[in-house]
C-alpha cells in the first residue's frame, strides 16, 4: 500500500517522518518530494536590486521612518506635539509606502507572484496493509494537510 | 589531503552560533543604503557586519550629540535658521559628513558583495548545520511569526530579536534604545500627551535625544521582521536539502511500475 501526504516545511514534518520510521517502515520505503517554490529563481539581474519578497515591508520602513522623523520635528511647533505627530507619521506613511510597494509589485509580478503555496512537500510512503492505519494516524497528528492511500496495483 | 581540502564549504549559505544566525541572502542594497542614511551603523548591522555597525553608530552617536545636528535639523526644517547656525557646534561637525557618506558608501558596496556570495552558496547547496547547543544555551532553525517579531519590537525596541534568537543586536537594541528613550525623557512626554497637555509634553522632551527615536524604533522593528522572514526561508531550504538528502533513495518501490 501506498500513503501519500503533503507537509509544510516545519519541525512537525520531520517528527512524522520520525514516527512513521518507529513504526519499522525502512528509509527506502520514504520518498520525500520538497517543491521548489515559484519566485525563488536565481536571476542575478533580476533579484540583485530587488529583495527576495520582503519588498512589501520595505516601502512601508523606508516612508514609515521617514514620515515618522517629519512628524516628530514639526510636532515641535505643532498643538499636539511630537508623539502623536510622529505615530501619525509613522502610520501614514508605512501605509502609504506599502500600499505604493503593493500595486508597484502587482503591476510588475502579477504573473509570478503567488499566495503561500499549500503544499511545499510531498511524502510518499510504501508499508503493508496493516501498518496503513498506524502510518496514518502518525501523519495527520502532525500536522499533515492531506492523506490519501493508494492501493498496490 | 585532498579528501581534507573537499570538506572545506568554501561557499557557506549560513553559519549559526548560540548567540545569532547569519545568512547570506539577496537584499536590495538600496534599501540597505537608506538604513545607512537614516542613521549611520543600521545599514551594515543589516548585513549582519555587527562590529563595523555598532562602531559607526557609536561614532554617529557621538558626533551628533556633540555638535547638536539633530537640534540644528529641528530648527531648521522648522524654519528658524538663526537658531539652527546658533546651536551646532563646530568641533565635530565636519566628521559627520564623512561617516555618513562613508556608511552609506560602504554599506552599499558590501550589500552587493553579500548578494554575490548568496548566489555562490545557493548554487553550491552545501549542507547547512541547522542546531548548536552548548552548556549554556542552544540555538536552533525554526519556524517564527514575522509579525509576531515585528510586534514585540514595536512594544520593545530589541524584543523582537531576542525573539529570533538574535542575541547580540537584541542586547545592542535593549540596552542602546533604553538609554536614548530615557535620556530624551519620552516616557514621561507620552503620559503628559495621553492626558491631553501637550505644551508639558514638549517642555518635558529632550529634543536633541528625541530625533534619534524614530530611526532607531522602525530599524528595530523592520530587521526584527525581516531577519525572522529569512530565518524561515533558511529553515525551508535547509529541510528540503535534508529531505533530498535522505528520503529519495533509488531503492523505493515506486507505485505503478508495471503500467
Amino acid at each position: 500500500m501506498y500513503l501519500v501526504a503533503s507537509f509544510h516545511y516545519n519541525l512537525h514534518t520531520e517528527i512524522a517522518i520520525t514516527k512513521v520510521e518507529e513504526l519499522g517502515i525502512k528509509k527506502e520505503q520514504i520518498f520525500a518530494v520538497p517543491l521548489e517554490k515559484r519566485g525563488e529563481t536565481r536571476n542575478i539581474f533580476d533579484t540583485i536590486h530587488h529583495a527576495d519578497g520582503v519588498s512589501m515591508f520595505d516601502g512601508g520602513a523606508i516612508l514609515g521612518s521617514a514620515c515618522m522623523v517629519l512628524g516628530v520635528i514639526y510636532g515641535f511647533v505643532l498643538t499636539w506635539g511630537p508623539i502623536i505627530w510622529g505615530l501619525i507619521g509613522l502610520g501614514g506613511g508605512f501605509l502609504v509606502g506599502f500600499l505604493l510597494d503593493l500595486s508597484f509589485s502587482r503591476f510588475k509580478h502579477s504573473k509570478e507572484r503567488r499566495k503561500d503555496t499549500d503544499g511545499e512537500l510531498f511524502l510518499m510512503v510504501n508499508c503493508d496493509e496493516h501498518q496503513v492505519e498506524a502510518v496514518k494516524a502518525a501523519l495527520w497528528d502532525h500536522l499533515a494537510l492531506g492523506v490519501a492511500v493508494l492501493p498496490d496495483n | 589531503m585532498s579528501t581534507a581540502q573537499s570538506s572545506i564549504i568554501r561557499r557557506p549559505k549560513a553559519a549559526i552560533s548560540l548567540t545569532s544566525i547569519n545568512v547570506f541572502h539577496l537584499r536590495n542594497p538600496l534599501v540597505v543604503a537608506w538604513w545607512s542614511l537614516v542613521y549611520p551603523g543600521f545599514g551594515h548591522m543589516r548585513l549582519v557586519s555587527v562590529a563595523k555597525g555598532f562602531f559607526l553608530f557609536a561614532g554617529e552617536l557621538l558626533i551628533n550629540t556633540q555638535a547638536h545636528i539633530n537640534l540644528a535639523i529641528l530648527y531648521s526644517f522648522t524654519g528658524n535658521f538663526a537658531m539652527a547656525k546658533q546651536v551646532l557646534d563646530t568641533h565635530l561637525l565636519l566628521l559627520y559628513c564623512g561617516i555618513l557618506v562613508f556608511a552609506v558608501w560602504e554599506s552599499y558596496r558590501i550589500a552587493i558583495e553579500v548578494n554575490k556570495f548568496s548566489v555562490l552558496a545557493d548554487h553550491d547547496n552545501d549542507p547547512i548545520g541547522p542546531t548548536v547547543i552548548s552548556g549554556v544555551g542552544f540555538n536552533a532553525f525554526d519556524k517564527r511569526n514575522p509579525w509576531l517579531a515585528a510586534a514585540w519590537s514595536m512594544l520593545m525596541p530589541g524584543a523582537g530579536h531576542l525573539y529570533a534568537l538574535e542575541i547580540i543586536v537584541a542586547i545592542f537594541m535593549m540596552i542602546g534604545g533604553g538609554a536614548i528613550i530615557y535620556l530624551s525623557h519620552l516616557l514621561p512626554a507620552i503620559g503628559y500627551t495621553a492626558l491631553g497637555q501637550f505644551a508639558q509634553a514638549k517642555s518635558v522632551l529632550d529634543w536633541q535625544w528625541l530625533l534619534n527615536i524614530p530611526s532607531f524604533y522602525c530599524f528595530s522593528i523592520y530587521d526584527a521582521y525581516v531577519k525572522t522572514v529569512e530565518f524561515n526561508k533558511l529553515f525551508d531550504q535547509e529541510q528540503a536539502q535534508f529531505f533530498r538528502n535522505k528520503y529519495q533513495s533509488p531503492l523505493f518501490p515506486m507505485p505503478l511500475k508495471s503500467v
